[in-house]
């Protein structure tokens, strides 16, 4: 008996490896025995008195090991060996668990990377916070853009400002490689040659143009390429540099590729200083001194405009106000908003993820009360076991944000494909650290977020009831089930704020598409033609070579109808005109748009005339005094709509001694015209705007260098291209076509607001779709959960004689509750933020229809959801029931 | 064993380490001499003893060795280390300076300074 008492007395206190700390135990205790046998004891009295001063060892053997620093790292890696032992071991839970998180933090860290593009690192110049350029606003015409330019004094002179700390000149134009079969159309920069100093972007190879190739001779012109340029033309041949390039037959000799994100208008590079003389005027790019203000920047600049356009008055409107903008200023109007709500749409993705995780944790910690009970009952602490459950949450979420990490790549690209127009050239996604460590530190938040509730909830024991209730699941903690109500409801209402917002998104998109848009722009394409500097310069001239271009077309195998359409390029074109009635004084000033064309341009877009006729050939010839007007701009200023035989003139259209040699037309461009026929309307500005009054004059009235065909086609037509480029080389050997060639479709597809309203709706579409399906496995766990635990009492009821309805109605009502509530909640928020919402996405269609069905839809994927857990409750066998676990 | 005398938290340390300035001293020694110096009133019980010697020990202000005791018998003995020293001339300044301040506190100045 004393022996079998001192084994196993020996036993707890030795159980252990053996270890110094029990050497030094066993050391003191025995010390302990011969001070007391010393004292006159017997041996096992002795024993026994010693035994009992020296107490319990395990607390000892405890706190010695908690002295040793570092200690915890051994026990965290044990919690988190712990942590992934349980996920393996349940990988249902696991799965679903990480894939919500994954999602979650995946979608949130892709939005990151978008805003990181766009807001933090948009181009890769030196300093480019401070790179501003000057836009002129034309006060007689607020809406057209005004391009001026500097000449090199005026250049220097701006150099000089205070608030300048430099500057570089710039000016495009459109030439064509020659020495080639088909001429190619390349936009040519001239660029002052400090900018390699200015913007200190290092070549990919070779060097950028430097100071001293401002004193190169003409026949060794340096050139730097695009990367793009160098890959289209090049295939991208290491071997480039020192080869020739021949433009507009001239040599250049290539010096250098740019990288891949230096990339704005440009194909190619090359030194200003080839510019001679009077063409020698440049658009100035500025540097402003760092803390210098825009507003301060703005008068300066501004005064000295002004100052300029005394000078050089052919540059610059009669009366002009200027506006300083920052580089990224245009991506940020277009895409601000945009981001601001795509970046809203993905965190509440992952907080429903997160919330998901929350009901799994909790749901599954309901199996684990025992497991905890026990290790609080050997001496756990509270804190202890909060730990372990947030290092296991913990352990979900990292996994979930490398899983993340992978996705967040993949769908920042392929938004970033999707929307091309609207980022900037120079954006790229990159995976960088600034990206990883918000991706990791989203993780570690997420954890702790979802980790907290369930956590706090099991730590929380009576030891004594979980171990009585001798393994049997409690039934009705009503703590933790309130929980799970309260977040499965808050999960629903975040859902529905999603779905209303895809709702409204793809509806908006859906009116934007399908809105009659006057003309039909299938079997279309625009084949835009640039002119040569100082080519055709009398009307008579250039009028004849785009009807000689048109008629080579007209004859091309499955081109129908060709019309020369000069701007008026639908969705969006036309020349931003104010304009007068004869006999109608008007106070306000009346914008209308402009367009030279053909009377072709009718039939080849089907727009119907309405009344009167069109010009005829002989008055297109001669640019004949005539115009047709449209439908809104008869009904706006006319009585009853009738405008024909009415006199319109737009007093501000005139040929400017700078653009000579450029723009051709009739010497009276602003004279009075005859209305002889009204026209249907169709869109022109723009696909979400209402239809702009417009005026439509022969074409041979007012042309730029270079014009574009509007060609009808019976096939595809953008396979009808190539013959029609080889048509336009019949004509002219050296007459390019314009790289870019889109059908009417695709020009359609390129409006900013059809870009952005097709990512919203898609995006939107996406995440509302992920947090439906998370927010239903979030229902059917839980559900399924409590009937689980609620089957023993379902057994006694059903014994007892309930019906199986009497059950299902006890689960449903519960569900019923939930959902019911979360719904109620999801949708009144909708409507409070939809007020404030519609200033900003003011396409999105805000119909309460749309929200009604995203209700409906809910609900009966919400029914789909529980009735499996349901019809598992009403199959309940009572006896069976009773005999569970 | 607690000990009789509620210990003030960080005075165990202090006593160990003015007990081992005496010289090396197994666990067991230590209990001992702490209670013949205090005339039993400071009983040191294994489960405060050995934390503090370890923390002690983890803190670099003691070193431990095995060696044979007194009766022969393999035991660790732990003796102060340079730092050790240094603490305990820093831990007897402070102790000091606060049981006089408390000893003012209490009204018993006088008797402490004579």
């Amino acid at each position: 008996m004393m022996k079998e008492f001192l084994t196993r007395l020996r036993f707890m206190i030795f159980r252990k490896e053996h270890s110094e700390l029990d050497d030094e135990l066993r050391f003191h205790l025995e010390q302990s025995i011969a001070v007391k046998v010393a004292a006159g004891l017997t041996a096992s009295e002795a024993r026994r008195q010693a035994l009992i001063e020296l107490g319990g060892v395990e607390r000892t053997r405890e706190q010695c090991d908690e002295q040793r620093p570092g200690r915890w790292i051994g026990s965290l890696t044990q919690d988190i060996r712990y942590g992934l032992r349980g996920l393996i071991k349940n990988p249902g839970f696991s799965v679903v668990a990480i894939l919500s998180l994954a999602l979650g933090i995946g979608a949130t860290t892709s939005m990151f990377s978008l805003i990181y593009a766009v807001l933090l690192d948009p181009v890769p110049y030196a300093d480019w916070q401070r790179l501003t350029y000057p836009i002129v606003l034309n006060d007689d015409q607020p809406g057209a853009a005004w391009w001026f330019f500097l000449n090199a004094s005026q250049f220097q002179e701006l150099l000089k400002a205070k608030s300048v700390d430099g500057a570089v000149g710039t000016r495009n134009m459109n030439l064509e490689i020659t020495g080639h079969e088909i001429p190619e159309d390349v936009t040519v920069s001239y660029v002052t040659e400090n900018i390699s100093e200015f913007l200190r972007v290092p070549p990919l190879l070779g060097r950028n143009l430097q100071l001293s190739d401002a004193r190169t001779s003409k026949q060794q012109a340096p050139i730097v390429l695009t990367y793009d340029f160098w890959m289209r033309h090049y295939n991208g041949d290491r071997d480039v540099l020192g080869r020739v390039l021949e433009i507009d037959h001239t040599p250049y000799t290539v010096v250098g590729v740019m990288p891949k994100r230096y990339t704005w208008e440009p194909d190619v590079f090359v030194p200003a200083s080839l510019l001679g003389g009077r063409e020698r005027v440049l658009m100035p790019v500025m540097k402003l001194k760092p803390g210098v203000s825009l507003a301060t920047a703005d008068a300066e600049i501004g005064a000295m405009l002004q100052q300029f356009a005394k000078e050089t008055p052919q540059y610059f409107p009669k009366h002009f106000h200027i506006h300083l903008e920052h580089i990224t200023d245009r991506i940020l109007g277009i895409m601000g908003h945009a981001l601001f709500l795509l970046f809203a749409a993905v965190v509440m993705l992952l907080i429903i993820g997160c919330a998901n995780c929350s009901i799994l944790l909790l749901a599954r910690g309901m199996t684990r009360q025992h497991e905890f009970a026990v290790r609080t009952a050997l001496g756990a602490s509270r804190y202890r076991i909060v730990r372990q459950l947030l290092v296991e949450a913990l352990v979900l979420a990292i996994t979930g944000s490398l899983i993340g990490i992978v996705l967040a790549y993949f769908l920042a690209k392929i938004t970033f494909g999707l929307f091309p127009d609207v980022f900037m050239h120079e954006s790229v996604i990159t995976v960088n650290l600034p990206i990883l460590a918000f991706s990791i530190a989203l993780a570690v938040v997420s954890g702790l977020f979802f980790g907290m509730v369930p956590s706090l909830h099991m730590s929380r024991h009576d030891v004594s009831q979980v171990m009585q209730a001798s393994g049997r699941k409690i039934a009705g903690r009503s703590g933790q089930a309130q929980s799970l109500s309260a977040l499965i409801a808050a999960q629903i209402a975040l859902t529905v704020v999603l779905m209303g917002a895809a709702g409204a998104a793809i509806g908006g998109f859906m009116k934007m598409t399908h809105r009659n848009f006057g003309y039909d722009p299938t079997h279309v394409i625009s084949v835009p033609i640039p002119l040569h500097r100082n080519a055709f310069l009398t009307r008579e001239s250039r009028a004849a070579y785009f009807d000689a271009l048109r008629q080579k077309i007209a004859i091309v195998p499955g081109v129908t109808q060709v019309s020369v359409a000069g701007d008026a390029r639908p969705p969006n074109s036309g020349l931003d005109e104010t304009f007068e009635i004869m006999g109608m004084a008007s106070a306000q000033q009346q914008h209308l748009r402009g367009y030279f064309i053909d009377s072709a341009y009718f039939s080849v877009l089907h727009i119907p005339l309405l009344q009167g006729r069109l010009w005829d050939e002989a008055e297109n010839n001669r640019g004949a005094a005539v115009a047709v007007i449209n439908q809104a701009l008869a009904s706006q200023y006319f009585p009853k709509g009738n405008g024909i035989g009415k006199q319109i003139r737009m007093p501000n259209l005139k040929i400017a001694p700078a653009d000579a040699g450029y723009i051709v037309g009739v010497p009276d461009t602003d004279g009075w015209l005859q209305v002889i026929g009204i026209m249907a309307d169709s869109l022109d500005d723009g696909l979400d705007k209402p239809v702009q009054p417009a005026l439509y004059m022969p074409y041979t009235r007012f042309m730029w260098l270079g014009t574009q065909f509007l060609v009808r086609t019976q096939g595809p037509p953008l396979a009808a291209m190539r013959t029609v480029r080889v048509a336009i080389q019949s004509v002219n050997p050296d007459q390019q076509a314009a790289r870019n060639v889109w059908d009417l479709e695709g020009w359609v597809e390129h409006e900013p607001e059809w870009q952005q309203h097709r990512m919203f709706s898609i995006l939107f579409g996406i995440f509302s779709s992920l947090a439906l399906a998370l927010a239903l496995i979030g229902l059917y766990s839980v559900i399924s959960y409590s009937v689980a635990q609620r089957t023993n009492e379902f057994g006694i009821r059903m014994a007892l004689g309930a019906h199986r309805g009497h059950v299902l109605w006890i689960v449903a009502r519960n569900v019923a509750i939930t959902v019911g509530s979360g719904l109620a909640a999801g949708l009144a928020i909708t409507l409070t933020i939809q007020k404030f919402l519609t200033q900003w996405t003011e396409n999105n269609a805000h119909d309460p229809l749309i929200l009604a069905a995203v209700a409906l839809l809910f609900l009966l994927s919400a029914a789909g959801a529980c009735v499996l857990p349901a019809l598992r409750a009403t199959s309940i066998d009572p006896m069976q029931a009773l005999r569970y676990e | 064993m607690p000990p009789s005398t509620d210990l003030l938290q960080g005075t165990l340390d202090l006593l160990i380490l003015q007990t081992l300035a005496l010289g090396p001293m197994h666990g067991w020694g230590v209990a001992q001499r702490i209670q013949q110096i205090s005339k039993d009133v400071l009983q040191i019980g294994q489960g405060s003893l050995y934390p503090a010697l370890y923390r002690l020990e983890y803190k670099g202000w003691i070193r431990s060795d095995w060696g044979n005791s007194e009766n022969n018998r393999r035991a660790k003995f732990y003796r102060l280390t340079v730092a050790g020293r240094k603490q305990l001339e820093t831990e007897l300044e402070t102790w000091d300076r606060l049981s006089a301040a408390i000893a003012l506190v209490l009204g018993r100045g006088a008797e402490v300074s004579s």
